[in-house]
C-alpha cells in the first residue's frame, strides 16, 4: 500500500495541504472524470441508500495496480518526470498521435483482486479459449469453410471475458460482434460458434444469421443486431420487466468506441439511467470503428466522460488487465443490483486485427501495433499467473491442450453438420407458420 | 408470475361494452387485457398521468400503477427497443407513439430488432406497437401520415388497422395475445367520431388478425379499403347506389399479412377493383393488392385495376390543400363510375 501511495505522490506536483483524495485527482488527466463519477457516486448514494466506503473510481485502482505490480525496466525518476506513463494517459497520447514510449514489456495485472486461485483459473480458460477459438475460425476461413466474415478480438479478449465473469448466473449480456469472450463466458459452446460461422443447420440461428448474431435467453445471452447501439434501449427492456417480475438481476450492454456515437445508445442509457435500472454499459475502447479513429467518431478524451450527461458513474479500467475489469465491473454489478442504478465503464484496450479478416489495415501506424502486441492481454494474464505464484507454466499448458483437444471435437461437430435444407428459408418467421412461395405466383405454372 | 404490483384501484374501471366510441372502444380493451393478464403493461410519451395525447391511456395508471403504466423520455428508439427487451423476458408491452409520425424514429428497431428476432434465433417478440394516425384534421406533415407502407415490405411484422370501434377492441385484444410484434394504427379522426358511436358487446371477444371483412355486399364493383376510408368508401357507395351501382367495400382490417382469400373472392365476384387508401399513391399498399389481383383475378377482371391514393406530396396543413390532396368522396364516385363504364 506504502508504495502504491508513493507512486501516486510521484505522480503528482506540489499539492500543498489539499486533501490526498483531490490531489490525487488532479494528477489524472482524467481528473474530471473522477470528479464527475464521485459525484454521481455520492448523489446516488444519497437517494439509493446504498454506500460504498471507498469511491475511488477503479481508473486509479487499476493503473495504481499496474504500476505497483509491474515490474517496469523503467526507473522511479523516470516515471515520475513523466506521470504521462500511466497506462490510461499513454492511451490518450496514442490515440491522438503520439509516439508512447514502449515499458510494457513485463506487465502484469491488478494485485487486489477477491477471485480464488480456482476463479482465476477459470478466467484464464475463457480468455485462452476465445483466443484459440478464433485462431481455428482463421483456420476453417481460409480453407473456405466459413461462409461469411470472421471477427477477431484479438488483443482485447480480456475485456469481454473480464467484465461478463463478473456477472451471475441469470444475469444477462447484449454482446458485440467482438464479444465473443462475453458469449463464452456466458456458457455458449464453441460448437455453437463454429456451426454460426459455416452457416450450418446446426447452428443456433439454423444457418439464418451469422457469428455470434443469436442469443439464449437461459443462459442470458440476448442475440445482438449489426446496428450498433440497439441493444442499449432492448437490455433497458430487459431490465424492465425483470423489475416488474421481481428478478433481482442485473445485465451488460456492450458498445464500442464507434457505437457510442448513434441514437440508440443515448435513448438506451438515457432511459435506463431515469429509470435507475441496473444496467452496466461496457463501453470497449479499441480506437478503431472499422477504419475510423476514435478521435473522429467523438470530441471527449474519455468514453468514460459521457456518463455525466446521463448523471450516472463513469469508471476507467484498463482493458488488457482481465483483473482490473473483472474488478471493475464486479464493483459496478454490486452498486447496480443493490439499487444504485447505470453504470458507464470504458475499458481502453485495441484492437491488433482490421474490422475483419479482408481489412488490410493500411489506415494503422506500424508501430501502433507492434506497441500492442507488447501489450497483449492473453501473455499479460499468463505472466501476472506465474510471477505471482498462481499457477506454474505447466499447469497453464495443461489448461491449453484441454482446450485444444475441446476445439478438435467441438469443431468436428460443427462440421459434420449440414447445410440446411432450402426451404427452411420459409420458416419461423411468424409463430407456427410457413411463408408461401409468393415469388412462384400461380399464373406461371405450367 | 410474481410481480411487484401493487394494486389499490383508486380510478374506476370503465364499463365492459355499451355504446362507446373508437377511442373507448381500444381503451377497454386495454384495460381488459392488463386486468386478465399480469404482463401486460403499457409504456410511451406521456401515456401515465395525462393519459396519452389523445387519452387513449387514460385512468389505467390509477388503476394499475405506474410500474404498469410507464413514462418515458422523447425516445422512440428507446421505447420500441425497451418493449422488445421486456417482450423477451415474457412480458406482453403495449407501446404508444405519440403520432404514428414518429415511428420513423423507431423504424430500426421495429424493422431490424423486432421483426427479425424470431426468425434468427427463435426468440418471438409478442409486443404491441399502436398509435394515431391519419390526415384530414389539419395537422400538417408531421401529425398526419399514414406509414403502412414503410413497413409492408418487412417480414415479421403484422399491421393491424380498424374502422370502428367493436373491431378496434376486438383486434387491439388479439394485437395483444399475439405471439408476433404487431402495429396497430388508429386513424385519429375516427376516435370520437359521433357517426362511429357504437354497441360493443360486453363479453370478452377477439377479431382475428389477418381476417378481412365484407363492410358492404354488392355486385357491380370491390372498393378494396381500411381505416378511415371505409366511410369514404360507404359514404360514395350510398351515392352511386342512387345510380344504380351496388358496390361491395371490403374493410381490410389487417394489412399484413392480407386477406388474399376475401380480397380474391370480392374480386371474383364482381369483376372490378378500386383499391383506396390515404396514403400517397405510388408505392402505396394499392400496389401490393393490384399486384395480387394481377396475378390471381386477372381472368374476371371485366376492368382495369384502379387505384385511389393521396397526391404524392407531404400532407399539407391549410385545409384547401389538405382537402386536395386527400381522395375524397367525389374522388371515389368518379373513379367508380369510370369504372362501371369501362
Amino acid at each position: 500500500m506504502a508504495s502504491k501511495r508513493d507512486a501516486k505522490k510521484k505522480g503528482s506536483k506540489a499539492h500543498g495541504g489539499r486533501s490526498a483524495r483531490r490531489a490525487k485527482a488532479e494528477t489524472a488527466q482524467a481528473a474530471h472524470v473522477v470528479a464527475a463519477a464521485e459525484v454521481a457516486l455520492n448523489d446516488a448514494d444519497a437517494g439509493g441508500g446504498h454506500r460504498d466506503g471507498d469511491t475511488v473510481p477503479s481508473f486509479e485502482v487499476a493503473l495504481n495496480d499496474a504500476d505497483a505490480g509491474g515490474p517496469s525496466p523503467k526507473s522511479d525518476a523516470s516515471r515520475s518526470a513523466a506521470p504521462a506513463t500511466r497506462a490510461g494517459v499513454r492511451f490518450v497520447e496514442i490515440v491522438e498521435g503520439v509516439q508512447a514510449p514502449a515499458i510494457d514489456e513485463g506487465l502484469i495485472c491488478s494485485l487486489e483482486t477477491s477471485l480464488t486461485r480456482e476463479q482465476m483459473l477459470e478466467l484464464y480458460y475463457y480468455l485462452k479459449l476465445t483466443r484459440l477459438v478464433e485462431e481455428r475460425l482463421v483456420n476453417l476461413y481460409r480453407q473456405n469453410k466459413v461462409i461469411g466474415g470472421v471477427y477477431r478480438s484479438l488483443g482485447q479478449e480480456a475485456t469481454a471475458v473480464g467484465t461478463c465473469y463478473a456477472l451471475e448466473r441469470g444475469d444477462f449480456i447484449a454482446p458485440l460482434i467482438r464479444d465473443l469472450g462475453a458469449v463464452l463466458t456466458k456458457g455458449i459452446r464453441p460448437r455453437a460458434i463454429f456451426a454460426q460461422y459455416m452457416a450450418k443447420a446446426w447452428g443456433p440461428s439454423e444457418g439464418r444469421d451469422l457469428n455470434i448474431h443469436f442469443g439464449d435467453m437461459e443462459r442470458g445471452f440476448i442475440g445482438p443486431i449489426s446496428h450498433l447501439g440497439d441493444m442499449i434501449p432492448v437490455m433497458t427492456g430487459v431490465l424492465l420487466a425483470a423489475r416488474m417480475q421481481q428478478k433481482k438481476i442485473v445485465a451488460i450492454a456492450y458498445i464500442g468506441d464507434g457505437g457510442m456515437s448513434t441514437g440508440a445508445f443515448h435513448e438506451g442509457l438515457n432511459f435506463a439511467a431515469v429509470q435507475r435500472l441496473p444496467l452496466i454499459v461496457v463501453a470497449e475502447h479499441n480506437c478503431y470503428a472499422y477504419s475510423t479513429p476514435t478521435h473522429k467518431q467523438t470530441a471527449v478524451k474519455n468514453l468514460a466522460d459521457k456518463a455525466a450527461a446521463y448523471g450516472i458513474p463513469g469508471y476507467i479500467v484498463d482493458g488488457n488487465d482481465i483483473i482490473a475489469c473483472y474488478e471493475t465491473t464486479k464493483r459496478a454489478v454490486d452498486f447496480a443490483r443493490s439499487g444504485g442504478g447505470a453504470v458507464l465503464i470504458e475499458a481502453k484496450t485495441y484492437r491488433r486485427k482490421g474490422h475483419a479478416e479482408h481489412d488490410d489495415q493500411r489506415y494503422v501506424p506500424r508501430e501502433e501495433l507492434e506497441l500492442w502486441e507488447k501489450r497483449d492481454p492473453v501473455d499479460r494474464y499468463e505472466r501476472h499467473l506465474t510471477s505471482q505464484g498462481i499457477a506454474t507454466r505447466e499447469e497453464l499448458d495443461q489448461i491449453t491442450a484441454r482446450i485444444k483437444q475441446e476445439l478438435e471435437e467441438e469443431v468436428a461437430w460443427a462440421e459434420s453438420s449440414p447445410l440446411p435444407e432450402p426451404e427452411r428459408a420459409a420458416y419461423n418467421v411468424y409463430d407456427n407458420s410457413i411463408v408461401p412461395p409468393a415469388f412462384r405466383p400461380k399464373v406461371l405454372e405450367r | 408470475m410474481a410481480t411487484a404490483l401493487k394494486k389499490e384501484h383508486k380510478a374506476e374501471r370503465p364499463a365492459r361494452g355499451g355504446v362507446v366510441t373508437f377511442v373507448e372502444a381500444i381503451r377497454q380493451g386495454i384495460w381488459e387485457e392488463m386486468e386478465r393478464d399480469e404482463r401486460v403493461f403499457v409504456i410511451g410519451e406521456d401515456v401515465g398521468v395525462y393519459g396519452g395525447a389523445f387519452k387513449v391511456t387514460d385512468g389505467l395508471i390509477d388503476y394499475f400503477g405506474p410500474e404498469r403504466v410507464i413514462d418515458t423520455p422523447i425516445s422512440e428508439a428507446a421505447i420500441v427497443g425497451a418493449a422488445c427487451g421486456a417482450a423477451l423476458m415474457g412480458m406482453r408491452p403495449v407501446a404508444e407513439f405519440q403520432f404514428i409520425d414518429f415511428i420513423s424514429c423507431g423504424f430500426d428497431m421495429l424493422t431490424n430488432f423486432a421483426a427479425k428476432c424470431r426468425y434468427r434465433w427463435g426468440a418471438g417478440i409478442p409486443a404491441v406497437f399502436r398509435g394515431p394516425c391519419g390526415a384530414g384534421v389539419h395537422a400538417g406533415p408531421f401529425h398526419s401520415q399514414n406509414v403502412e407502407s414503410f413497413f409492408m415490405n418487412t417480414p415479421g411484422l403484422k399491421m393491424v388497422e380498424p374502422s370502428n370501434p367493436y373491431d378496434a377492441k376486438g383486434l387491439i385484444k388479439a394485437a395483444i395475445r399475439d405471439p408476433d410484434p404487431v402495429l396497430f394504427f388508429e386513424h385519429k379522426k375516427l376516435y370520437r367520431l359521433p357517426r362511429l358511436r357504437q354497441e360493443i358487446p360486453e363479453e370478452d371477444y377477439i377479431v382475428e388478425i389477418g381476417r378481412a371483412r365484407v363492410a358492404r355486399e354488392g355486385h357491380d364493383l370491390s372498393i378494396i379499403t381500411f381505416g378511415a376510408q371505409v366511410l369514404t368508401a360507404l359514404d360514395a357507395a350510398e351515392e352511386l347506389e342512387r345510380e344504380g351501382l351496388d358496390i361491395e367495400v371490403i374493410d381490410l382490417r389487417t394489412l399484413l399479412p392480407l386477406d388474399k382469400e376475401t380480397i380474391l373472392a370480392s374480386v371474383r365476384k364482381t369483376n372490378r377493383a378500386l383499391i383506396l387508401h390515404e396514403a400517397p399513391r405510388t408505392g402505396g399498399i394499392g400496389g401490393e393488392i393490384a399486384g395480387l389481383i394481377a396475378e390471381e383475378a386477372f381472368e374476371w377482371l371485366d376492368a382495369p385495376v384502379v387505384r385511389l391514393g393521396a397526391i404524392d406530396t407531404p400532407v399539407p396543413y391549410s385545409p384547401p390543400l389538405e382537402e386536395y390532396h386527400l381522395p375524397q368522396v367525389k374522388d371515389v364516385v368518379d373513379a367508380a363510375r369510370r369504372l362501371a363504364a369501362y
